[in-house]
Protein backbone atom coordinates (compact mmCIF):
# COMPACT_ATOMS: atom_id res chain seq x y z
CA UNK A 1 0.00 0.00 0.00
CA UNK A 2 2.90 2.32 0.72
CA UNK A 3 4.69 1.55 -2.43
CA UNK A 4 1.09 2.27 -4.19
CA UNK A 5 0.77 5.20 -2.62
CA UNK A 6 4.08 6.26 -3.92
CA UNK A 7 3.07 5.65 -7.23
CA UNK A 8 0.09 7.91 -7.30
CA UNK A 9 2.68 10.63 -6.50
CA UNK A 10 4.61 9.50 -9.41
CA UNK A 11 1.62 10.00 -11.85
CA UNK A 12 -0.15 13.08 -9.87
CA UNK A 13 2.07 15.92 -12.13
CA UNK A 14 -0.15 14.58 -15.54
CA UNK A 15 -2.86 13.57 -14.09
CA UNK A 16 -2.97 17.49 -12.96
CA UNK A 17 -1.75 18.87 -15.91
CA UNK A 18 -4.79 17.00 -17.43
CA UNK A 19 -7.18 18.28 -15.08
CA UNK A 20 -6.10 22.25 -15.84
CA UNK A 21 -6.27 21.49 -19.35
CA UNK A 22 -9.84 19.84 -18.80
CA UNK A 23 -11.73 22.31 -16.33
CA UNK A 24 -9.50 25.34 -17.29
CA UNK A 25 -9.70 26.26 -13.61
CA UNK A 26 -7.02 25.72 -11.16
CA UNK A 27 -9.11 25.11 -8.20
CA UNK A 28 -11.68 22.86 -9.61
CA UNK A 29 -8.38 21.18 -11.36
CA UNK A 30 -6.66 20.50 -7.91
CA UNK A 31 -10.31 19.02 -6.61
CA UNK A 32 -10.61 16.84 -9.48
CA UNK A 33 -6.82 15.39 -9.08
CA UNK A 34 -7.77 14.76 -5.16
CA UNK A 35 -11.10 13.19 -5.77
CA UNK A 36 -8.88 11.00 -8.18
CA UNK A 37 -6.56 9.66 -6.05
CA UNK A 38 -8.59 9.49 -3.35
CA UNK A 39 -10.60 6.91 -5.41
CA UNK A 40 -8.25 5.63 -6.35
CA UNK A 41 -7.04 4.52 -2.83
CA UNK A 42 -10.46 3.60 -1.57
CA UNK A 43 -10.18 0.84 -4.92
CA UNK A 44 -6.72 0.08 -4.78
CA UNK A 45 -7.89 -3.71 -4.55
CA UNK A 46 -9.32 -3.35 -8.03
CA UNK A 47 -5.99 -2.16 -9.17
CA UNK A 48 -4.54 -5.42 -11.13
CA UNK A 49 -0.66 -5.47 -10.23
CA UNK A 50 1.40 -5.02 -13.69
CA UNK A 51 -1.30 -3.40 -15.38
CA UNK A 52 -0.80 0.09 -16.75
CA UNK A 53 -1.70 2.30 -13.35
CA UNK A 54 -1.33 5.18 -15.19
CA UNK A 55 -3.90 4.50 -17.69
CA UNK A 56 -6.25 3.31 -14.31
CA UNK A 57 -5.37 6.80 -13.03
CA UNK A 58 -6.44 8.43 -15.75
CA UNK A 59 -10.00 6.28 -16.40
CA UNK A 60 -10.78 7.05 -12.72
CA UNK A 61 -10.33 11.05 -13.55
CA UNK A 62 -12.24 10.56 -16.80
CA UNK A 63 -15.45 8.66 -14.75
CA UNK A 64 -15.02 11.97 -12.43
CA UNK A 65 -15.02 14.29 -14.58
CA UNK A 66 -18.33 12.61 -16.61
CA UNK A 67 -20.01 12.58 -13.02
CA UNK A 68 -19.19 16.14 -12.27
CA UNK A 69 -20.42 17.38 -15.68
CA UNK A 70 -23.68 15.44 -15.43
CA UNK A 71 -24.01 16.83 -11.89
CA UNK A 72 -23.52 19.91 -13.14
CA UNK A 73 -26.01 19.53 -15.78
CA UNK A 74 -28.57 18.18 -14.41
CA UNK A 75 -28.54 20.73 -11.87
CA UNK A 76 -30.74 24.17 -11.81
CA UNK A 77 -27.61 26.01 -13.63
CA UNK A 78 -29.22 28.52 -15.64
CA UNK A 79 -27.30 28.57 -19.19
CA UNK A 80 -28.15 27.34 -22.65
CA UNK A 81 -26.41 23.87 -23.49
CA UNK A 82 -26.36 21.93 -26.31
CA UNK A 83 -27.69 18.88 -25.31
CA UNK A 84 -25.72 16.63 -27.82
CA UNK A 85 -22.91 17.46 -26.01
CA UNK A 86 -21.68 17.07 -22.26
CA UNK A 87 -20.07 20.62 -22.53
CA UNK A 88 -19.76 22.56 -19.30
CA UNK A 89 -21.25 25.82 -19.02
CA UNK A 90 -18.53 28.78 -20.41
CA UNK A 91 -16.70 29.71 -16.86
CA UNK A 92 -14.40 32.67 -16.80
CA UNK A 93 -11.30 30.39 -15.09
CA UNK A 94 -10.34 32.58 -11.97
CA UNK A 95 -6.64 33.01 -13.06
CA UNK A 96 -8.28 35.29 -15.80
CA UNK A 97 -5.38 34.04 -18.06
CA UNK A 98 -8.07 33.34 -20.85
CA UNK A 99 -5.97 33.30 -24.27
CA UNK A 100 -7.45 32.25 -27.63
CA UNK A 101 -6.58 28.54 -26.62
CA UNK A 102 -7.88 28.10 -23.55
CA UNK A 103 -11.71 30.09 -24.54
CA UNK A 104 -11.40 27.83 -27.91
CA UNK A 105 -11.13 24.76 -24.88
CA UNK A 106 -13.72 25.30 -23.09
CA UNK A 107 -15.91 25.89 -25.92
CA UNK A 108 -14.76 22.40 -27.55
CA UNK A 109 -17.79 19.48 -26.13
CA UNK A 110 -16.58 17.72 -22.83
CA UNK A 111 -16.08 14.66 -25.08
CA UNK A 112 -13.74 16.00 -27.75
CA UNK A 113 -11.53 18.16 -25.39
CA UNK A 114 -10.98 14.76 -23.54
CA UNK A 115 -9.89 12.88 -26.68
CA UNK A 116 -7.72 15.88 -27.81
CA UNK A 117 -6.10 16.54 -24.70
CA UNK A 118 -5.17 12.83 -23.99
CA UNK A 119 -3.60 12.82 -27.15
CA UNK A 120 -2.42 15.89 -28.09
CA UNK A 121 -1.21 17.01 -24.87
CA UNK A 122 -0.66 13.63 -22.39
CA UNK A 123 0.74 11.65 -25.15
CA UNK A 124 -1.55 8.65 -24.92
CA UNK A 125 -1.81 6.47 -28.52
CA UNK A 126 -5.12 6.24 -29.65
CA UNK A 127 -5.93 2.18 -28.28
CA UNK A 128 -4.75 3.74 -24.92
CA UNK A 129 -7.32 6.60 -25.28
CA UNK A 130 -9.61 4.25 -26.28
CA UNK A 131 -9.73 2.33 -23.44
CA UNK A 132 -9.30 4.97 -21.10
CA UNK A 133 -12.65 6.53 -22.55
CA UNK A 134 -13.91 3.13 -22.85
CA UNK A 135 -15.25 3.70 -26.76
CA UNK A 136 -14.15 2.66 -30.12
CA UNK A 137 -10.86 3.08 -32.02
CA UNK A 138 -12.84 4.87 -34.64
CA UNK A 139 -14.84 7.26 -32.72
CA UNK A 140 -11.08 8.31 -31.00
CA UNK A 141 -10.17 8.85 -34.32
CA UNK A 142 -13.40 11.19 -35.51
CA UNK A 143 -13.43 12.97 -32.40
CA UNK A 144 -10.06 13.71 -32.61
CA UNK A 145 -10.28 14.64 -35.95
CA UNK A 146 -13.15 17.47 -35.04
CA UNK A 147 -11.61 18.16 -31.97
CA UNK A 148 -8.67 19.84 -33.85
CA UNK A 149 -10.24 21.25 -37.00
CA UNK A 150 -12.22 23.20 -34.53
CA UNK A 151 -9.19 24.43 -32.14
CA UNK A 152 -7.50 24.66 -35.27
CA UNK A 153 -9.83 26.81 -37.57
CA UNK A 154 -10.97 28.89 -34.44
CA UNK A 155 -6.59 29.70 -33.26
CA UNK A 156 -5.54 29.71 -37.08
CA UNK A 157 -8.43 30.89 -38.58
CA UNK A 158 -10.87 28.95 -41.02
CA UNK A 159 -9.29 28.49 -44.55
CA UNK A 160 -10.32 25.87 -47.08
CA UNK A 161 -8.31 22.73 -46.62
CA UNK A 162 -9.22 19.68 -44.31
CA UNK A 163 -12.53 20.51 -42.36
CA UNK A 164 -15.12 18.10 -43.13
CA UNK A 165 -13.78 15.03 -44.02
CA UNK B 1 -6.28 3.66 -41.69
CA UNK B 2 -4.48 1.40 -43.55
CA UNK B 3 -4.59 2.40 -46.99
CA UNK B 4 -0.65 3.55 -47.26
CA UNK B 5 -1.31 4.40 -51.13
CA UNK B 6 -2.62 8.29 -51.83
CA UNK B 7 -5.14 10.25 -50.79
CA UNK B 8 -3.79 10.06 -47.45
CA UNK B 9 -6.43 9.89 -45.01
CA UNK B 10 -7.35 12.59 -42.14
CA UNK B 11 -6.56 10.39 -39.45
CA UNK B 12 -3.19 9.19 -41.16
CA UNK B 13 -2.41 12.44 -40.63
CA UNK B 14 -3.39 12.55 -37.23
CA UNK B 15 -1.40 9.70 -36.94
CA UNK B 16 1.59 11.22 -38.49
CA UNK B 17 1.33 14.22 -36.52
CA UNK B 18 0.82 11.89 -32.99
CA UNK B 19 4.00 9.92 -33.88
CA UNK B 20 2.07 6.77 -34.20
CA UNK B 21 3.14 5.53 -38.09
CA UNK B 22 6.13 3.14 -38.71
CA UNK B 23 8.95 4.53 -40.99
CA UNK B 24 7.35 3.35 -43.68
CA UNK B 25 3.40 4.99 -43.47
CA UNK B 26 5.78 8.19 -42.36
CA UNK B 27 7.52 8.59 -45.77
CA UNK B 28 4.00 7.82 -47.66
CA UNK B 29 2.97 10.42 -45.60
CA UNK B 30 5.44 13.21 -46.34
CA UNK B 31 5.59 12.06 -49.88
CA UNK B 32 1.63 13.04 -50.03
CA UNK B 33 2.13 16.38 -48.64
CA UNK B 34 4.97 17.34 -50.76
CA UNK B 35 2.23 17.36 -53.21
CA UNK B 36 -0.69 18.75 -51.14
CA UNK B 37 0.25 22.11 -49.63
CA UNK B 38 -2.76 23.24 -48.12
CA UNK B 39 -2.67 19.28 -46.13
CA UNK B 40 0.74 20.00 -45.58
CA UNK B 41 -0.11 23.53 -44.16
CA UNK B 42 -3.58 21.64 -42.03
CA UNK B 43 -0.30 19.55 -40.62
CA UNK B 44 1.37 21.85 -39.71
CA UNK B 45 -0.59 23.55 -37.67
CA UNK B 46 -1.80 20.34 -36.03
CA UNK B 47 1.75 20.33 -34.36
CA UNK B 48 1.12 23.57 -33.30
CA UNK B 49 -1.34 22.81 -31.31
CA UNK B 50 0.01 20.55 -30.00
CA UNK B 51 3.00 22.57 -28.69
CA UNK B 52 1.17 25.73 -27.85
CA UNK B 53 -0.69 22.94 -25.68
CA UNK B 54 2.29 22.02 -23.76
CA UNK B 55 3.10 25.83 -24.06
CA UNK B 56 0.00 26.65 -21.77
CA UNK B 57 -0.06 23.59 -19.30
CA UNK B 58 3.12 21.99 -18.97
CA UNK B 59 4.42 24.50 -16.60
CA UNK B 60 1.68 22.65 -14.09
CA UNK B 61 3.91 19.82 -13.88
CA UNK B 62 6.85 21.63 -11.90
CA UNK B 63 4.66 23.26 -9.76
CA UNK B 64 4.38 22.10 -6.19
CA UNK B 65 1.53 19.42 -4.98
CA UNK B 66 -1.05 20.72 -2.65
CA UNK B 67 -0.33 19.46 1.01
CA UNK B 68 -3.66 17.39 0.64
CA UNK B 69 -2.69 15.81 -2.31
CA UNK B 70 1.12 14.65 -0.56
CA UNK B 71 -0.63 13.76 2.56
CA UNK B 72 -3.02 11.44 0.98
CA UNK B 73 -0.16 9.92 -1.06
CA UNK B 74 2.59 9.51 1.35
CA UNK B 75 0.94 8.98 4.95
CA UNK B 76 -0.40 5.59 5.56
CA UNK B 77 -2.14 7.50 8.02
CA UNK B 78 -6.28 8.20 8.12
CA UNK B 79 -7.23 9.68 4.95
CA UNK B 80 -6.05 13.20 4.27
CA UNK B 81 -9.31 15.77 5.50
CA UNK B 82 -10.28 16.77 2.58
CA UNK B 83 -12.04 20.20 1.26
CA UNK B 84 -15.78 18.81 2.98
CA UNK B 85 -17.99 20.92 0.87
CA UNK B 86 -17.29 18.56 -2.26
CA UNK B 87 -18.14 15.46 -2.54
CA UNK B 88 -19.24 12.00 -3.23
CA UNK B 89 -22.95 12.35 -4.23
CA UNK B 90 -23.26 9.30 -6.20
CA UNK B 91 -22.79 6.64 -3.25
CA UNK B 92 -25.89 8.76 -2.16
CA UNK B 93 -27.46 8.85 -4.95
CA UNK B 94 -27.11 4.73 -5.67
CA UNK B 95 -27.93 4.34 -1.83
CA UNK B 96 -31.41 5.92 -2.24
CA UNK B 97 -32.26 4.90 -5.56
CA UNK B 98 -32.10 1.32 -3.83
CA UNK B 99 -34.92 2.40 -1.21
CA UNK B 100 -36.96 3.89 -3.98
CA UNK B 101 -36.32 7.86 -2.62
CA UNK B 102 -36.44 10.20 -5.06
CA UNK B 103 -36.21 13.90 -4.70
CA UNK B 104 -33.10 16.14 -3.86
CA UNK B 105 -30.31 13.70 -3.94
CA UNK B 106 -31.70 12.25 -7.27
CA UNK B 107 -31.79 15.45 -8.92
CA UNK B 108 -28.17 15.16 -7.81
CA UNK B 109 -27.63 18.93 -9.30
CA UNK B 110 -25.93 19.43 -5.65
CA UNK B 111 -23.16 18.63 -8.19
CA UNK B 112 -19.88 19.74 -6.55
CA UNK B 113 -20.21 20.49 -3.58
CA UNK B 114 -21.84 17.75 -1.35
CA UNK B 115 -20.59 15.27 0.54
CA UNK B 116 -22.95 12.09 1.40
CA UNK B 117 -23.52 13.30 5.00
CA UNK B 118 -24.80 16.53 4.14
CA UNK B 119 -26.12 15.76 1.31
CA UNK B 120 -28.11 12.99 3.23
CA UNK B 121 -29.01 16.14 5.47
CA UNK B 122 -30.33 18.02 2.83
CA UNK B 123 -32.28 15.20 1.41
CA UNK B 124 -34.15 15.11 5.11
CA UNK B 125 -35.00 18.62 5.23
CA UNK B 126 -36.27 19.01 1.92
CA UNK B 127 -38.50 16.00 2.80
CA UNK B 128 -39.54 17.32 5.53
CA UNK B 129 -40.25 21.05 4.14
CA UNK B 130 -42.36 19.53 1.40
CA UNK B 131 -44.26 17.43 3.88
CA UNK B 132 -45.05 19.55 6.45
CA UNK B 133 -45.23 22.71 4.64
CA UNK B 134 -48.59 21.78 3.22
CA UNK B 135 -50.31 21.07 6.41
CA UNK B 136 -52.37 24.14 7.88
CA UNK B 137 -52.59 23.68 11.89
CA UNK B 138 -50.74 20.70 12.27
CA UNK B 139 -47.58 21.92 9.76
CA UNK B 140 -46.02 21.86 13.60
CA UNK B 141 -46.36 20.02 16.70
CA UNK B 142 -45.40 22.64 18.99
CA UNK B 143 -46.83 26.03 18.35
CA UNK B 144 -44.87 29.24 18.75
CA UNK B 145 -46.96 30.09 21.51
CA UNK B 146 -45.06 27.08 23.32
CA UNK B 147 -41.81 28.35 22.25
CA UNK B 148 -40.13 28.01 24.72
CA UNK B 149 -40.88 24.55 25.68
CA UNK B 150 -40.05 24.02 22.22
CA UNK B 151 -36.75 25.11 22.56
CA UNK B 152 -35.96 23.15 25.50
CA UNK B 153 -37.43 20.38 23.69
CA UNK B 154 -35.53 20.33 20.98
CA UNK B 155 -32.53 21.39 22.10
CA UNK B 156 -32.11 18.11 24.78
CA UNK B 157 -32.79 16.34 22.00
CA UNK B 158 -30.22 17.47 19.58
CA UNK B 159 -27.94 17.84 22.74
CA UNK B 160 -27.19 21.39 22.33
CA UNK B 161 -29.00 24.77 22.65
CA UNK B 162 -30.61 25.54 19.10
CA UNK B 163 -33.72 28.10 19.06
CA UNK B 164 -35.77 29.79 16.23
CA UNK B 165 -34.18 33.18 14.64
CA UNK B 166 -36.54 36.25 14.29
CA UNK B 167 -36.98 37.01 10.86
CA UNK B 168 -39.98 39.09 11.54
CA UNK B 169 -37.73 42.11 9.38
CA UNK B 170 -37.77 39.91 6.75
CA UNK B 171 -41.94 39.25 7.50
CA UNK B 172 -41.97 36.17 8.83
CA UNK B 173 -43.56 34.73 12.10
CA UNK B 174 -42.48 31.84 13.93
CA UNK B 175 -45.05 29.06 13.67
CA UNK B 176 -44.00 26.34 15.83
CA UNK B 177 -41.48 23.15 15.40
CA UNK B 178 -41.12 19.44 15.72
CA UNK B 179 -38.79 16.71 16.04
CA UNK B 180 -37.70 14.08 13.19
CA UNK B 181 -35.83 11.16 13.36
CA UNK B 182 -32.75 11.23 10.94
CA UNK B 183 -31.39 7.60 10.78
CA UNK B 184 -30.21 6.77 13.88
CA UNK B 185 -29.84 10.22 14.96
CA UNK B 186 -32.11 13.64 15.90
CA UNK B 187 -33.35 16.54 14.09
CA UNK B 188 -35.42 19.12 14.64
CA UNK B 189 -37.42 21.91 12.39
CA UNK B 190 -38.85 25.48 13.35
CA UNK B 191 -41.09 26.81 10.65
CA UNK B 192 -41.78 30.32 9.89
CA UNK B 193 -44.49 32.12 7.92
CA UNK B 194 -45.43 35.31 6.21
CA UNK B 195 -48.31 36.93 5.60
CA UNK B 196 -48.70 35.40 2.77
CA UNK B 197 -48.22 32.22 4.39
CA UNK B 198 -44.97 31.53 2.44
CA UNK B 199 -42.97 29.26 4.73
CA UNK B 200 -39.74 28.83 5.52
CA UNK B 201 -38.18 25.49 7.24
CA UNK B 202 -34.95 25.45 9.54
CA UNK B 203 -33.41 22.04 9.52
CA UNK B 204 -31.01 20.91 12.46
CA UNK B 205 -29.52 17.64 12.37
CA UNK B 206 -27.17 15.59 14.99
CA UNK B 207 -26.23 13.55 12.20
CA UNK B 208 -22.31 13.44 11.61
CA UNK B 209 -21.64 15.49 9.00
CA UNK B 210 -18.80 17.59 7.18
CA UNK B 211 -17.24 20.36 9.16
CA UNK B 212 -16.46 24.22 8.92
CA UNK B 213 -18.84 24.91 6.39
CA UNK B 214 -19.19 28.01 8.15
CA UNK B 215 -21.45 30.36 5.29
CA UNK B 216 -24.24 28.98 4.41
CA UNK B 217 -24.33 27.70 0.83
CA UNK B 218 -27.30 28.18 -1.34
CA UNK B 219 -29.23 26.76 -4.25
CA UNK B 220 -31.63 26.70 -6.39
CA UNK B 221 -33.74 23.19 -7.01
CA UNK B 222 -36.78 23.04 -8.82
CA UNK B 223 -39.35 25.87 -7.02
CA UNK B 224 -37.64 25.39 -3.76
CA UNK B 225 -34.04 27.29 -2.37
CA UNK B 226 -31.94 25.14 0.21
CA UNK B 227 -29.23 26.92 2.35
CA UNK B 228 -26.63 24.78 4.11
CA UNK B 229 -24.13 25.33 6.43
CA UNK B 230 -22.38 23.52 9.42
CA UNK B 231 -21.95 24.81 13.27
CA UNK B 232 -20.57 22.43 15.72
CA UNK B 233 -21.75 18.61 15.67
CA UNK B 234 -24.74 20.55 13.87
CA UNK B 235 -25.70 20.46 10.48
CA UNK B 236 -28.22 23.45 9.41
CA UNK B 237 -30.48 23.55 6.43
CA UNK B 238 -32.97 26.12 5.64
CA UNK B 239 -35.41 25.54 3.01
CA UNK B 240 -38.38 27.57 1.19
CA UNK B 241 -39.57 28.75 -1.89
CA UNK B 242 -37.44 31.86 -2.86
CA UNK B 243 -34.69 32.54 -4.45
CA UNK B 244 -31.20 31.54 -3.36
CA UNK B 245 -29.82 34.78 -3.03
CA UNK B 246 -33.16 35.99 -0.84
CA UNK B 247 -33.16 32.76 1.32
CA UNK B 248 -29.27 33.80 1.50
CA UNK B 249 -29.64 36.23 3.42
CA UNK B 250 -32.37 35.00 6.00
CA UNK B 251 -30.00 32.20 6.54
CA UNK B 252 -26.89 34.52 7.44
CA UNK B 253 -29.77 35.46 10.19
CA UNK B 254 -30.93 32.24 11.48
CA UNK B 255 -27.24 31.73 11.54
CA UNK B 256 -25.97 34.56 14.15
CA UNK B 257 -28.92 33.66 16.09
CA UNK B 258 -29.98 29.93 16.12
CA UNK B 259 -27.37 28.96 18.35
CA UNK B 260 -27.82 32.11 21.17
CA UNK B 261 -31.42 31.69 21.53
CA UNK B 262 -33.32 34.22 23.88
CA UNK B 263 -35.68 32.38 25.95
Amino acid sequence: MEHFRRSLLEHAPALRRYARALTGDRTRADDLLQDCLERALLRARQYQAGTNLKAWLFTIMHHLFVDGLRSAKSGPVLVDFDAATLDLPVVQPEDGELDDLGAALLRLPAEHKEVVLLVCLEGWSYQDTARILDIPLGTVMSRLHRARETLRQQIFGADESGGAP
Amino acid sequence: MTSNSPPISDAYLHAYVDGQLNAAQRADVEAFLKEHPSKARQVKQYRMLNQQLHGKFDASLDEPMPAAVLSLCQAEAPMTKKNPWRGRIAAAVAWLAVGGSAGWLLHSGVGQSQNLVTASAQQHAYDAHRFYVREGRHAVEVPAADKDHLMKWLSGRLGTQVGPADLTSAGYQLLGGRLLPAGDYASGIYMYENAQHERITQYVSTEPGVRGVAVPQCEAFQSLSMCVWNKDALTFVLVAATQPDVLQKLAQQVREQAMHPTL
